[in-house]
């Protein structure tokens, strides 16, 4: 079964990776996306990162320590959208953007991949929006 | 003194002016971060507005790792749902066309709905928040309550050479982040994962119950221990596995951190 393993500690920041195979195209997408968000990442107004779908996770946050509640309140928002569109019957959420005193959160699905992006508050989600999709 | 119906009342005429102005805006209200309606416009009335509000309470909750809430903006295939802090935890939610003009909007109701607040508090200063009702509930560790004695004994740990004999190419497999846990009581063997999590393996795999897991961390060490599910509803649906301090050091992980979690099965099974 064919792995793929990266796992990389510098100047406090952490990424873990693992693909396990489904099917090619959904590795392809997975892999762009990956690609793109590191891309992304390299931007100094982007605090972190997640992408996951019901097989992988990557993470990659530049404070550890705030993984946890990052990957909770992504999730939570998203959820909260999601039964708020349904409720409202506006059709699947395409883009969700929580703006915070501190940070911005962009959270959206691509494929079965779901996505969140911290930032700093001054970051231009649209932008960064624009080179996901 | 100005009470809340009549607060209510004012605010749901500016809702409904802020509807007419903006051909896109379907519905409209304002709540506090308490789950409290303090007004819905008349559109609103079709939809079970506080149930709805129940949605933002544990994004509230989770929200300091931001810095709280000032807005949050949905954009979804038919619409969009534009939620903005409009006073101390008080926020307006409003409902539009997907091609609403955002800075059109956002200039009327940052402007009436201030204004009418502050008109409002000036005439007579009654309070929009009233004490929250809700007690914050302190989740209580599963250890607590169970009185289990510590066990001593640890999950066996193997070395990444090692051949993990219950690996088979079926069982499914899923990358979770770690947290942990500790205490006195705290059993060292077991962990704890989400239950649709387990629901998924047991259909997968056709069994009533999934006992026993396999930890394997990114640095290739693995474990086998037992396996509860998550008692929190909080942390359902989160990709969470509560992990033992103990074996957290002895597999060299910290929270935060992804591992790959499977079902373990023996042969015998």
């Amino acid at each position: 079964m064919p792995r793929k393993r990266t796992k990389k500690r510098k100047n406090e920041q952490i990424t873990d990776e693992e693909t396990l195979p489904s099917t090619p195209k959904e590795d392809e997408e997975t892999e762009t996306l990956k690609a793109k968000l590191e891309s992304i990442k390299n931007s100094p107004e982007v605090i972190g990162y997640i992408i996951r779908n019901s097989r992988s996770a990557t993470i990659d946050a530049k404070d550890p320590t705030k993984i946890i509640d990052y990957a909770i309140l992504s999730s939570s928002t998203i959820e909260m959208a999601e039964k708020l569109t349904e409720a409202f019957q506006l059709g699947t959420a395409e883009k969700i953007i929580l703006e915070g005193e501190n940070a911005k959160l962009l959270s959206l699905s691509i494929n079965n991949n779901s996505i969140s992006i911290f930032t700093e508050k001054n970051a231009d989600t649209n932008k960064i929006y624009k080179k996901l999709i | 003194m100005i009470d809340e119906e009549i607060y209510s009342f004012a605010l749901k005429n500016a809702l409904t002016e802020i509807g007419n102005i903006c051909s896109d805006v379907k519905l409209s209200f304002i709540f506090n971060q308490d789950g409290k309606v303090l007004a819905v416009d008349a559109r609103s009335t079709d939809y079970n507005v506080e149930r709805m509000i129940s949605n933002f309470e544990e994004v509230f909750e989770k929200s300091h790792v931001v810095g709280g809430v000032n807005s949050i903006t949905v954009d979804a295939k038919k619409g969009k749902i534009i939620v903005s802090n409009i006073g101390e935890k008080v926020y307006l939610a409003t409902v539009t066309n997907r091609n609403v003009d955002m800075k059109y909007l956002e200039t009327v109701s940052r402007v009436l709905i201030p204004t009418v607040l502050k008109l409002l508090e000036k005439m007579a200063p009654a309070p929009l928040k009233k004490p929250s009702i809700k007690e914050k509930t302190v989740s209580v560790e599963e250890e607590t309550t169970e009185k289990e004695e510590e066990e001593k004994e640890s999950p066996e740990i193997f070395s990444s050479n090692e051949e993990i004999e219950t690996e088979t190419p079926q069982i499914p497999t899923n990358q979770l982040i770690v947290d942990t846990f500790g205490g006195l009581l705290v059993r060292q063997d077991t962990v704890k994962i989400d239950n649709e999590i387990l629901s998924q393996w047991s259909e997968v795999l056709d069994r009533k119950d999934i006992n026993m897991v396999e930890i394997e961390t990114f640095e290739g060490k693995t474990a086998q221990c037992k396996v509860k599910p998550i008692k929190d509803s909080k942390l359902s649906g989160k990709g969470i596995i509560k992990i033992p301090e103990k074996l957290c050091d002895l597999l060299d992980i910290k929270k935060g951190e992804l591992v790959r979690v499977r079902p373990a099965i023996s042969k015998e099974d």
